[in-house]
C-alpha cells in the first residue's frame, strides 16, 4: 500500500490521533532503558532505541492473568482486560513473532479469547531498525530488520521524516482517516528509505537457522544435548524473554470458599516444567529439556506451521547467564 | 592475568595427567563480546579452552551440589565425581559453605584458588562492557581464596573496607521508604528464578517455591507473589550469602538484589560476628543458638 510521510513537527498531533484511539503504548524512557509503556503525551515516546528488554507477546498474552473466579455458587469467567488500542513501536521481529503467535492461539478450530481479543482491538505500528544489536540474526530467521509481517503499519525513522506504511485494511484505515497529518513522501526519502532498509540488513550476520528443521531429525542422541545444556541453570531467562516462546501453565489460588484460576507462562527449561503429579518426570535431564526448547522452536514448528518459531532477536543469547547461545547451539546441530 | 591463566591451565593438565580429576569447572571464551563463561573440562585436551580473564563473573560453586547428586539407580560401585573447580575468593567461600552444608563432600574437590583483580559487572548488553568492575567486586573484603588445594599466585585485587554505605544509607531511611523502594525494585521481576539458579546456596532439591503441595507462592507474576518468593529467598540466605552478586549478575532484568542480600551479610557480621564461608568450623548461622545471641532485630528493628 502506498507510504505517507508523517514530518517529526507533526508528531504531537500523530500522537493525539492514537490516544483518540484509546489506549496507546509505545517506547518509554525509563531509568532501566527504553520500555514498552502506557503514552499519555507525545513527550513521553522515545524514537531511538534498539529494542524492548520484554517481547511484546506480554501485551496479549500477559505472564500472568486470571481466567475464572469460582466460589461455592459456581465458576465465573473473568473478562479479558488490559487491553491496549494501539501498540506502537514494537520492532519488526517482535512483529514477526506475533504473527506467529496468531497462528497458535488463532486457528479454524481454536481460538484463545484473551490473545485474540486483545489482538484484535490493537492497531499495531512496527518499527524498522535503524541499529541492529550485536546478537541480532533476524535475516536468518525469515524476517528482516523492516519485516512486515504481523504488523498494521510499518514506520521508517528517516530522522526528520517518520514514513508510514500501512500494511492491513486496519492500518490503511487509520491513515486515511488521519490524512490531514501526512503528505505524499518525495522520491529522495524512499530512496533513503530503502538504502537504510538494505544498509541495516546488511549488517547482520547470517547463523544457520533454515538447514536446522531437517538437520534436527538427526540429533536424538542425549549426550549431544547434555553437551549443549551442560552449564544451563535451568532458570526461566531464555523462555520468559523469548517472542515466540507461549508454554503456559494454571496456578489456582483459593482463600476460604473463594478464589480463581491463573494463566501464567512456563519455561520449558524450569525442572518443573512437565514434572508429573506421580513424580515421574519425562524431561529430567537438563539436555531432555535443552532438545524440547530447540526442537518446539526449529522442528515442530516447521511441522505444523511451516515457520521456524525464532525471529532472531537475540534476547535470549544477551540475556542467558551461562551464555547458551542458540546461534552457537544451532551450528553445532547442522554441523 | 595473562600468567594466571597459564599457570591455571598448567596446573589443570597435570591434575589430568596425574588422573586426579573427572572434571573441571572452569570458564571458557564467551560468544559475546568481553565475555567469558561457565565451561566444563573432562580431559586434558579441553584444558586449552580454559580462560581465566576479567569476565570471568559467575560463581562456578553453583554447578557442584547437582554434580554430587547420587542417581537414583546408581550403577554398581558408584563413586561420586572428583571435580576441581576454578575458584575466585568468592567461589571459594561457597564451596566452604556447601561443605559445611553437607552438599559437596570436601574430599571429592580440588579449590584451585585464583589470583582475583575483581571481575566485569554483568554483561547485559550483547555488545559487552569494558573494564567495569562490579559492585560486589569493588567492596569485596575478601578476595583471596579460602582454604585452596592449588593456589596459582599473581596480583590481587586489595580487600575493600568493610563499609556497608550503600546499605546503611539506605537502612537509615524511614521503613515505609525502605518498603516503597523495595517493592519498586522487586515489582520488575519476572520470575524467571535466574538469581536462585545462579545461586549456590540455592541448592534445595525442591524450592520452597516451587512446592504445589502446600503452594507457598504461585508462580505468577503478581507483585506479593513476587515478594514472597524474594522475601522467602532472602531470608534463607541470611548467614550463608557470599556477596559475590550471582543472583544479581543473572538477573535479566538488572534488578538490584544487593542492597538487600547486603543487608543480610552485614547483620550476620553486626550482629553474629558471622561472616559466612571465612567462620571456620562454626556450624552454618541459621543451625545456631547462642544464649547472648543479640535479639534487638526481633524486639526493636528499627534501633540497633
Amino acid at each position: 500500500m502506498q507510504s505517507v510521510a508523517l514530518d517529526i513537527k507533526n508528531l504531537k498531533k500523530f500522537t493525539a490521533a492514537l490516544l483518540k484511539l484509546g489506549t496507546v503504548r509505545g517506547p518509554v524512557h525509563s531509568p532501566t532503558g527504553v520500555v514498552l509503556a502506557d503514552i499519555t503525551s507525545q513527550s513521553d515516546l522515545a524514537l531511538e532505541y534498539e529494542n524492548f528488554k520484554l517481547p511484546p507477546k506480554r501485551e496479549f498474552f500477559p505472564q500472568c492473568e486470571e481466567i475464572t473466579r469460582f466460589d461455592a455458587s459456581g465458576v465465573r469467567e473473568v473478562p479479558v482486560s488490559g487491553t491496549a488500542d494501539v501498540i506502537f513501536g514494537v520492532r519488526p521481529c517482535d512483529a514477526l513473532a506475533l504473527s506467529h503467535l496468531d497462528r497458535v492461539f488463532t486457528d479454524d478450530k481454536y481460538t484463545d479469547p484473551y490473545y485474540s481479543k486483545r489482538r484484535d482491538a490493537a492497531l499495531l505500528i512496527s518499527l524498522a531498525c535503524n541499529k541492529p544489536e550485536a546478537a541480532c540474526f533476524c535475516t536468518s530467521t525469515g524476517g528482516s530488520p523492516s519485516s512486515k509481517q504481523g504488523a498494521d503499519i510499518i514506520g521508517f525513522n528517516l530522522g526528520t521524516v517518520l514514513l508510514l506504511e500501512p500494511l492491513t485494511a486496519k492500518g490503511q484505515a487509520f491513515v486515511k482517516k488521519n490524512k490531514s497529518l501526512f503528505r505524499d513522501p518525495s522520491a529522495k526519502e524512499l530512496q533513503k528509505r530503502d538504502k537504510q532498509e538494505s544498509d541495516v540488513a546488511g549488517q547482520i550476520p547470517g547463523v544457520a537457522v533454515q538447514q536446522a528443521p531437517a538437520a534436527l531429525s538427526g540429533r536424538s542422541d542425549p549426550a549431544f544435548w547434555e553437551s549443549i545444556a551442560e552449564t544451563c541453570l535451568s532458570c526461566g531467562a531464555c523462555t520468559f524473554l523469548c517472542p515466540t516462546c507461549h508454554c503456559f501453565d494454571f496456578s489456582d489460588r483459593a482463600k476460604r470458599e473463594a478464589g480463581s484460576r491463573l494463566r501464567v507462562h512456563d519455561a520449558c527449561m524450569f525442572a518443573s516444567f512437565v514434572r508429573e503429579a506421580s513424580g515421574h518426570n519425562p524431561r529430567g535431564k537438563k539436555g531432555e529439556r535443552m532438545r524440547q526448547r530447540v526442537m518446539h522452536k526449529f522442528s515442530y514448528a516447521p511441522e505444523n506451521f511451516n515457520t521456524v518459531f525464532c525471529v532472531g532477536c537475540g534476547r535470549c543469547v544477551t540475556a542467558c547467564p551461562s551464555n547458551i547461545d542458540i546461534r552457537e547451539t544451532l551450528s553445532k546441530v547442522t554441523a | 592475568m595473562q600468567d594466571a591463566e597459564k599457570k591455571m591451565k598448567a596446573a589443570a593438565k597435570q591434575l589430568f595427567d596425574d588422573k586426579k580429576v573427572d572434571v573441571i569447572v572452569g570458564f571458557r571464551k564467551g560468544s559475546r563480546a568481553n565475555s567469558s563463561r561457565p565451561y566444563f573440562a573432562r580431559s586434558a585436551a579441553d584444558v586449552e579452552n580454559l580462560v581465566w580473564n576479567g569476565f570471568c563473573t559467575a560463581n562456578l560453586a553453583t554447578f557442584l551440589p547437582k554434580q554430587f547428586e547420587k542417581p537414583a539407580r546408581p550403577k554398581d560401585g558408584y563413586k561420586p565425581p572428583r571435580i576441581a573447580v576454578i575458584a575466585k575468593g568468592c567461589d571459594s567461600r561457597s564451596v566452604g559453605g556447601l561443605v559445611k552444608e553437607n552438599q559437596v563432600p570436601r574430599a571429592n574437590v580440588i579449590v584451585i584458588g585464583m589470583p582475583c583483580n575483581g571481575m566485569t559487572a554483568a554483561v547485559k548488553g550483547a555488545q559487552g562492557k569494558k573494564d567495569e568492575i562490579g559492585r560486589a567486586c569493588l567492596e569485596c573484603v575478601n578476595p583471596m581464596v579460602r582454604d585452596a588445594d592449588i593456589s596459582i599466585t599473581g596480583e590481587s585485587r586489595k580487600p575493600a573496607k568493610a563499609g556497608y554505605a550503600r546499605v546503611k544509607a539506605f537502612a537509615a531511611k524511614s521503613s515505609q521508604e525502605r518498603w516503597k523502594a523495595f517493592v519498586k525494585e522487586i515489582s520488575r521481576c519476572i520470575r524467571c528464578n535466574a538469581c536462585r539458579e545462579a545461586c549456590p546456596n540455592c541448592y534445595c532439591k525442591v524450592c520452597f517455591a516451587d512446592q504445589k503441595k502446600p503452594a507457598w507462592v504461585s508462580p505468577a507474576n503478581e507483585l506479593s507473589e513476587t515478594i514472597a518468593f524474594h522475601m522467602g529467598r532472602m531470608f534463607h540466605q541470611a548467614g550463608r550469602c557470599v556477596e559475590c552478586d550471582a543472583c544479581v549478575n543473572a538477573c535479566p532484568m538488572g534488578i538490584d538484589l544487593r542492597l538487600f542480600t547486603q543487608k543480610l551479610a552485614q547483620d550476620a557480621h553486626d550482629l553474629f560476628c558471622s561472616v559466612p564461608g571465612i567462620s571456620g568450623d562454626e556450624a552454618p548461622l541459621l543451625n545456631m543458638f547462642k544464649q547472648d545471641d543479640s535479639q534487638c532485630f526481633i524486639t526493636d528493628p528499627e534501633e540497633k
